[in-house]
């Protein structure tokens, strides 16, 4: 069988996946524990006092069963210490009923995943570790118990009828083991789900299911591999159309790690291929670290330098730089809409007709500010209620400033934020998108949040309250005053960096997204929330470094003409684009 | 402005014509001269359920009680329950303030006392529970029945306390109406009932029907706070108005969106204040209408209605 999309489907689930996802596939591929190390640090640090992992994998929760076999399969495959993977061990040891079998403590778990999935997870997770655990006799015992007259297992004990994925997993589980005490049992299960899954394959599945991937799990192991209906399956299953990755119809990234595994063990895919281009990956993201940190200063510069242009500096009072920021990120939003427009300029004009930013009281007369914004000769194209908008909001925000603006700490300015918006702005605002923000702020006050993570929620949502303000400028001023200015070091750590093609172009340039440049122009909005994983996993105290991508974008990526000729060797990403671009564009020019 | 016309080009283009051509100029006459009979029948029933007393705090609470469960009439009926009945098996349980406070004493008189409402799922009965609870918490509260305390008291408590309590994703469902209810201030009456509809939509099992309703047997059926407040209220839109207002041509399609802020409610309430301005709660005539012909049972019995004259039969 050949598959094209192997690699893409691999650099899918590195770029998409979750992180526990991703530690799958490296286990998959049984990638060295050093490559594997970010995320394999992040699953120990998560191992509770009593060995288990948590619930839905959320620090501080308690321990699930099915969360720490999982975890322990993939500790074992990747031979994590010894130490951890026995704590886990010794944990579901424990939890083991004395049926042989294993419960989740929530019922409501227990309602969706039955008790013979979940003992067979558990079966494989310690098989991983050490096939001859005492525990598991039991367990084996337990489920071949509960094998029913027709070979098969019981989707739950509410209903009677035979469950394929509880069979598959349970199969699967038995194999694994392979205790020569059970071949029996073995056979006759495995002759069941043959002949059901034939039946099925010839009536039911047109469309291939997530179903059919696990029933063809548990025969390939069982030796049916090579059956032509196996391969009929894995083959209809690869080449539907849920695997256009990115899109909205596409496979979920837990499927696609599933389907790696399954299609490796058939040996549909060469395993090799996707481990040589996950380690590259893995390597190209430890490079690419590298050099964010190395330049982590010229990215903060080269912004400060853009703002001493225009006026404000790093050692102004601290409400000069909060306006100045505010209506700097608010203009950002006429880039695309308004021809010839340049930011700087267009600020320091608007700026220098109203007055300098230490004289609030000029920011905070509405006709000044509309005057400004109105006598622009560049905004001319931009409509009239847009450009009210922006004058309100600036004359909103001065208002707020010249009551709070002295405060130091973050946490009082969100908080002050907070209530100013709900009181004072909170009457004047229409519109249902904006209603919404303001409820969920309202519950943010209720709740009386003082959080730092969720302060600085309560600070973007106040600040996309505000007229003509939307995430990007909320985003943008809070990555101004809080990253580039530092004027509140302590949320560092929570501070994104604002997506936009700038970002996009050079991420997809080094090859970091499974999309070509062409699907990530059409919609660059869509790669965000996988680029903000990725600062959250290369930077987890500073996730806005990654802004250093922007500054890429916008000085080389963007500019046909410095990614060009000489231009190119000053690129600060030239040594992670060369691979992908730069030899191609040698090879084009002779 | 853009909404506004979508919502006329939308649903109203019959409804337009047949105002230009003074079409609807009998079945304005017809629905002004059976209101009184239609409030009267309302009134009968809600003395009936035993809801109208003295104690003002009490009936502010059964009458939440009340279009909760007229909010479930059309399920009822076609279950061949009588709403009334089944609300008056819940009152023999829930007799004071205090009882809507208990929330295991409200499950038991759902599920064991009445026939039909304890077949309600789950969820449901979970939000019915806490929101009569919340309600009788607020109405504990007010001192005077006046509109602006009643509202002003409920706008308070759901903006500071509902909405500390309330699950994440419900919330998250009715951030929207929370945040109105914050930019709506309380300033005259108009101001006051549309805070207290927002406050009533916002609770867990608020809806526009059950706000509106509320409002409409407060503000007009039983007029505890004796001032004119006709012109502010807004009529509730339900499944039997919706085929009515199909039947008689004034939709262009079946209303099936009851969300306050949806457009299909818009467009309602459009027609309501085209046809009348000062009360556009005369429009609930068409509930008795469908109650009692229209969307009573499998055939529509035309012969007997009180519109047949003047309906087209669109439907």
């Amino acid at each position: 069988m050949s598959i094209e999309f192997e690699t893409t489907a691999a650099k899918y689930i590195m770029e998409w996946g979750e992180w526990i996802e991703k530690l799958q596939l490296l286990a998959i591929l049984k990638i060295s524990r050093k490559k594997a190390g970010i995320y394999l640090e992040k699953l120990i640090k998560l191992q509770n006092s009593d060995g288990g992992f948590p619930v839905n994998w959320r620090r501080g929760s308690r321990s699930g069963i099915i969360e720490t076999a999982v975890a322990l399969e993939a500790l074992s495959n990747l031979k994590a210490d010894r130490k951890i993977v026995l704590n886990a061990v010794k944990f579901l040891e424990k939890k083991q009923l004395p049926n042989g079998s294993w419960m989740e403590e929530n019922e409501e778990r227990n309602r969706r995943v039955e008790p013979t999935i979940i003992t067979a997870k558990v079966i494989r997770g310690i098989a991983a570790y050490d096939k001859k655990r005492s525990c598991l006799e039991k367990a084996i015992r337990y489920l071949m118990d509960n094998q029913r007259t027709d070979g098969l297992w019981l989707s739950s004990s509410m209903k009677n009828e035979s469950s394929l994925e509880a069979s598959s997993e349970a199969l699967i589980a038995l194999l694994e083991v392979n205790n020569p005490k059970i071949e029996h049992a073995l056979k006759f299960g495995i002759d069941a789900l043959w002949s059901t899954f034939m039946e099925k394959f010839t009536e039911e599945w047109r469309e291939p299911s997530k179903e059919a991937l696990h029933i063809a799990e548990a025969l390939i192991k069982a030796g049916y591999g090579d059956a032509e209906a196996v391969r009929k399956i894995l083959q209809s299953y690869v080449k539907a159309e849920r695997w256009r990755f990115g899109d909205r119809r596409s496979i979920s990234t837990d499927e696609a790690v599933d389907a790696i595994r399954i299609l490796i063990l058939a040996g549909a895919i060469d395993a090799e291929v996707i481990k040589k281009v996950v380690e590259e990956l893995l390597d190209k993201r430890e490079k690419l670290k590298a050099i964010i940190e190395k330049k982590e200063e010229d990215v903060r510069n080269y912004f400060l330098i853009r703002f001493e242009e225009i006026g404000l500096r790093i050692n102004d009072e601290k409400r000069r730089i909060l306006l100045g920021c505010f209506i700097y990120a608010l203009l950002d939003q006429f880039f695309w809409a308004a021809e010839d427009f340049d930011p700087q300029s267009e600020y320091r004009r608007i700026t220098g007709i109203i007055g300098p930013l230490n004289q609030l009281e000029n920011y905070a007369e509405i006709e000044k500010v509309r005057g400004a914004l109105f006598r622009s000769r560049v905004l001319r194209g931009i409509a009239r209620r847009r450009k009210m908008e922006v004058a309100r909001s600036i004359v909103l925000f001065t208002k707020f400033l010249k009551k709070y603006g002295e405060n130091g700490s973050f946490r009082e300015f969100a908080e002050k934020l907070r209530a100013y918006t709900l009181f004072e702005l909170g009457p004047q605002i229409t519109g249902w998108n904006a209603s919404h923000r303001l409820g969920l702020l309202l519950r943010s006050f209720s709740k009386g949040e003082k959080s730092l993570p969720k302060l600085y929620e309560a600070l973007k949502l106040s600040l996309e309250c505000f007229p003509a303000v939307g995430s990007k400028i909320a985003t943008l001023f809070s990555y101004y005053s809080g990253w580039i200015f530092n004027l509140w070091p302590e949320i560092k750590k929570y501070i994104e960096c604002p997506i936009d093609w700038n970002t996009v172009k050079p991420y997809g340039n080094i090859g970091l997204s499974c999309l070509t440049i062409e699907e990530l122009k059409k919609d660059p909005k869509k790669t965000g929330n996988a680029i903000k994983k990725l600062s959250r996993e290369l930077f987890p105290d500073d996730p806005a470094k990654i802004s250093f991508l922007w500054v890429v974008g916008h000085e080389w990526c963007t500019k046909p003409y410095k990614c060009y000729g000489n231009g190119i060797r000053k690129c600060w990403l030239i040594e992670l684009c060369r691979g992908e671009r730069y030899e191609k564009r040698e090879k084009n020019m002779g | 402005m853009r909404r506004e016309r979508r919502i006329w080009d939308k649903y109203l283009k019959k409804f337009t014509s047949r105002l230009e051509g003074r079409l609807l100029e009998p079945l304005k006459k017809i629905i002004i001269e059976k209101e009184a009979e239609t409030i009267s029948q309302i009134f009968g029933k809600l003395e009936t359920a035993g809801i109208i007393g003295e104690d003002f705090r009490k009936m502010l609470v059964d009458i939440m009680a009340y279009t909760i469960f007229d909010r479930f009439y059309w399920k009822l009926r076609s279950l061949d329950e009588d709403p009334v009945a089944e609300f008056k098996r819940f009152k023999s349980t829930i007799t004071n303030i205090d009882d809507y406070l208990d929330g295991d004493l409200i499950y038991y008189a759902l599920k064991d006392e009445c026939k039909d409402m304890g077949k309600i799922n789950r969820v449901t009965i979970e939000r019915i529970i806490s929101t009569l609870n919340y309600t009788a918490e607020i109405v504990k509260r007010i001192r005077r029945p006046t509109l602006i305390e009643v509202a002003k008291n409920f706008r308070s408590y759901v903006m500071f306390n509902v909405s500390k309590d309330m699950p994440e994703k419900l919330y998250v469902r009715k951030a929207g109406y929370f945040g109105l209810l914050t930019s709506t201030l309380i300033r005259d009456v108009e101001s006051a009932l549309e805070s207290l509809r927002l406050s009533i939509i916002a609770l867990p099992f608020g809806e526009q029907q059950v706000a509106n309703n509320y409002l409409y047997i407060l503000g007009k059926i039983l007029k505890i706070w004796n001032i004119k407040v006709e012109s502010n209220l807004k009529p509730a839109l339900e499944p039997g108005i919706a085929e009515v207002l199909l039947s008689l041509g004034l939709t262009d399609k079946k209303l099936e969106n009851m969300d306050y802020t949806s457009a299909q409610y818009l467009a309602y309430l459009r027609i309501a204040e085209t046809l009348f301005p000062e009360d556009p709660t005369k429009i609930m005539v068409l509930r008795r209408v469908a109650e009692e012909w229209c969307y009573v049972g499998e055939w529509k019995r035309c012969g007997e209605c009180w519109l047949n004259s003047s309906c087209p039969k669109e439907y």
